[in-house]
């Protein structure tokens, strides 16, 4: 019976993994890239390359948005951050609904405070979108094929873990150059060693989806505005010093009647502990104007609420005393509604700092190589048998096939995607759409270079143009108006410099796979190889 | 800082628990490990595994911190992983140990420095 | 592979484990929701949230009987049976009756 249910699971693990395994590559590929979109996004305007992080951003955003929108009811303000070096602005008029599509927007650079004008480009959001939403599919059905998805990798983590035990104590073990080994190795590995995030990715995907996989018992809550930040009893507090004498400063000077920003974030960043990252005026046009000053990040993992947004941590002020009138309530959140927010919090990693940024990433991209690495052996472990018996069936060639199309295929299309974005002409209509076709255009020419050439010449061919599209990133960057990565490392500019260099390190991997596949010991994974390799080796199956 | 402790711990940690683990205990020098020296190692690497927690979670208070200690760790066995895979094709042996030793010591002395 | 010829009765079985295991495992994860939700009124969200994380973990168990019970019969039956004690708890709660 142990055997029995071991191998069942096996069985289980198999197929699971194999049916939905290329969507799920997809999935972890884009969702994982997603952890940097905004970076990725101002990658993908280079118009913005110039702007640097200056001590006044604040003073500076809100004197432009006196100049730019003087009538209108509110303002926010994304100040620059670790993940951007821009000032980004946001105004509605008056009686303009709140929502993520609403309003006029301008970005500003940070230090000069001239308006930018980015080109118009899908960016990191495509990525991000297609995740949970694919693209071109009506939205609900798009996630229920994305949530039937996640449920198919829960499973696979479920019955992987039950199926090979033992590799809990093998997990150190990576061989290199030993083929279908080689890959078994390195499934166990990235699986085991990032299964604690594998498993919460996937589980708090599927909570994320709540709404779309219960339909029939699970009432949705209407689509409506974002959470207002702090809307509290008021809660008269003395006026920080400072902020109503006369204007203080040339740049520190509010405009209107508004008072000087400068002290309000001051009180706010010592409350918050923190900087402050998002500044919202409203009711402007009212006597009273507020000021909501938003900290940026959180020190938990409840802090923002599942629905991630401004909910964080909030201060209110009187926008023309700049007295403190409201600070929001300490959270009391039910045990459940805590599990909710933290695995909402957690997959969408937007509380995280740089440090955990990265090591989301790379637990993303272990979880990536382990999909990747999965439907490799699918068809390493058949093409043995498949030798020794003299024929291949036409359902293990398409897996093949598909395996070049969706792994290597998608790698390139990405690849393609951000090349698009720089040598498409910058006033084309419809730009974002146009980078999207390049995307899935490419895409589709290389499954059906899969189809033609074989596994065994597309492996290499492919994987080389993906390594020739990202490390020529950097390249293509500095010579398309960019901040080159010379300039990016010497200012100090991570952002950019890290998604140059991610890209260089992705394409670097993707060169050292494009040879290892080329050459005849490893593309026995692609050819069936003559001796039978020695099936103890192989757990499970 | 604290950030690069609590992974060059956890790195430390996991090196210790493989070199207690018979098959890359190998790599290091031939012959099996010894009961005392098994039992060394094992001790060792959990306690480096626990004690990178507590950087961690210095750094970003609790439940972040536990969060980033599992990415941490992740993170850090991977490396090993690759370095006793370098060790057993190209490498000289000491290799597994250098991150560690250079992080704990860059670490200990920026922390103490400020 | 865990399952020998004769194909045609292999494919068969599959089939049927595989509809026992979608369609009865969301049939349970369901139930398992509404009977947190009768079960827990005054939560509200809470309880449906709750409903729904355990329903997707009951999903998965149901899958994982589904392809390791002994016998067909014995997966269908093993599903059947405890989704059925769900209506009857449903039914015995509260709110219930529908």
């Amino acid at each position: 019976m142990k055997a029995g249910f071991r191998q069942s699971m096996a069985w289980l693990h198999t197929w699971t993994g194999l049916l939905l395994g290329w969507l799920l590559f997809a999935v972890f590929l884009t969702g994982t890239i997603a952890y940097f979109r905004e970076e990725v996004t101002l990658w993908m305007q280079p118009e913005l390359h110039g702007s640097v992080p200056g001590p006044n951003s604040a003073a500076l955003a809100m004197q432009r948005l006196a100049d730019i929108a003087p009538h209108a009811d509110n303002w926010t303000i994304a100040l620059p951050s670790p993940r951007s070096t821009t000032i980004d602005l946001l105004w509605r008029k008056p009686g303009e609904e709140g929502g993520r599509r609403s309003g006029e927007r301008a970005v500003l650079d940070a230090t000069t405070g001239e308006v930018l004008h980015p080109r118009e480009t899908a960016g990191g959001d495509f990525l991000y979108r297609f995740h949970f939403e694919l693209h071109g599919l009506p939205r609900e059905l798009a996630r229920w094929i994305v949530g039937i998805a996640t449920m198919a990798m829960f499973l696979a983590i479920l019955s992987g873990v039950i199926t090979h035990k033992k590799i809990f104590k093998d997990f150190f073990t990576f061989r290199p150059h030993k083929g279908q080994r080689s890959w078994l190795d390195m499934h166990n590995m990235t699986a085991v060693l990032a299964l604690p995030f594998h498993v919460m990715i996937t589980f708090s995907g599927l909570v994320l989806f709540l709404y779309t996989l219960y339909p029939f018992v699970i009432e949705a809550p209407r689509r409506g505005q974002p959470p207002q930040a702090a809307q509290v009893q008021p809660q008269q507090m003395e006026a920080p010093p400072g902020q109503h004498g006369p204007r203080m400063g040339q740049v520190d000077t509010a405009p209107a009647d508004l008072v000087a920003i400068g002290p309000l974030m001051r009180v706010a960043e010592e409350r918050f502990g923190r900087p402050v990252g998002r500044i919202a005026v409203e009711k402007l046009q009212s006597p009273r104007p507020e000021i909501v000053l938003s900290a940026r990040g959180a020190d938990s993992l409840i802090a923002q609420g599942g629905g991630g947004g401004g909910g964080g941590t909030a201060l209110r002020f009187d926008g023309t005393t700049g007295a403190l009138i409201g600070a929001p309530p300490p959270r009391e959140l039910s045990a459940v509604a805590a599990v909710n927010a933290a695995l909402g919090t957690l997959h969408r990693a937007r509380f995280a700092d740089t440090w955990l940024r990265w090591l989301f990433f790379l637990s993303g991209i272990g979880g990536t190589v382990m999909v990747g690495t999965g439907l490799f052996l699918w068809v390493s472990k058949r093409a043995a048998k498949h030798a020794r018996a003299g024929r291949t069936p036409s359902g293990f060639r398409l897996v093949e096939r598909l395996n070049v199309g969706g792994v290597v295929g998608l790698s390139v299309a990405i690849g393609a995607y951000f090349w698009a974005n720089r040598l498409l002409p910058v006033d084309l209509t419809n730009r974002a759409d146009q980078e999207i076709r390049v995307f899935f255009g490419v895409w589709a020419l290389a499954c059906l270079h899969a189809f033609l050439r074989g596994p065994a010449r597309a492996w290499p061919e492919q994987l080389g143009l993906a390594a020739i599209l990202f490390a020529g990133m950097p390249l293509l960057n500095a010579a398309t108006g960019g901040g080159d990565l010379v300039h990016t490392i010497l200012q100090g500019n991570w952002i950019l410099a890290g998604v140059d260099l991610a890209a260089l390190l992705g394409g670097l991997a993707f060169a050292y796979a494009a040879r290892a596949t080329a050459t005849p010991a490893t593309a026995r994974t692609a050819r069936p190889p003559r001796a039978p390799s020695r099936p103890d080796d192989v757990p499970g199956e | 800082m604290l950030s690069w402790l609590s992974l060059t711990l956890a790195y430390a940690g996991f090196a210790a628990l493989a070199l207690s683990m018979p098959r890359h205990c190998a790599q290091r020098h031939p012959g099996k490990p010894t009961r005392l020296s098994q039992r060394l190692f094992q001790g060792l690497g959990w306690g480096g595994l626990g004690l990178s927690l507590w950087p961690a979670i210095a750094h970003w208070g609790v439940s972040i911190g536990l969060t980033a200690w599992l990415g941490l760790a992740t993170v850090a066995a991977f490396a090993l992983g690759m370095a006793l895979s370098l060790v057993e094709s190209v490498a000289p042996r000491g290799i597994i140990a250098l991150p560690a030793l250079a992080g704990i010591t860059a670490a200990c002395a920026a922390s103490l420095a400020g | 592979m865990a399952h020998p010829p004769p194909e045609a009765r292999h494919r068969i079985a599959i089939a049927v484990r595989a509809a026992a295991a979608i369609l009865g495992g969301y049939l349970m994860a369901n139930l398992v929701v509404v009977v947190v939700q009768r079960a827990m009124p005054e939560s509200g969200t809470d309880a449906s949230r709750l409903g729904a994380m355990l329903g997707f973990i009951l999903f998965a168990v149901v899958a994982i009987w589904a392809f390791s019970a002994r016998s067909t019969w014995a997966a269908v039956t093993g599903i059947a049976l405890p989704a059925l004690l769900l209506t009857l708890v449903l039914l015995v709660l509260p709110g219930g009756g529908a």
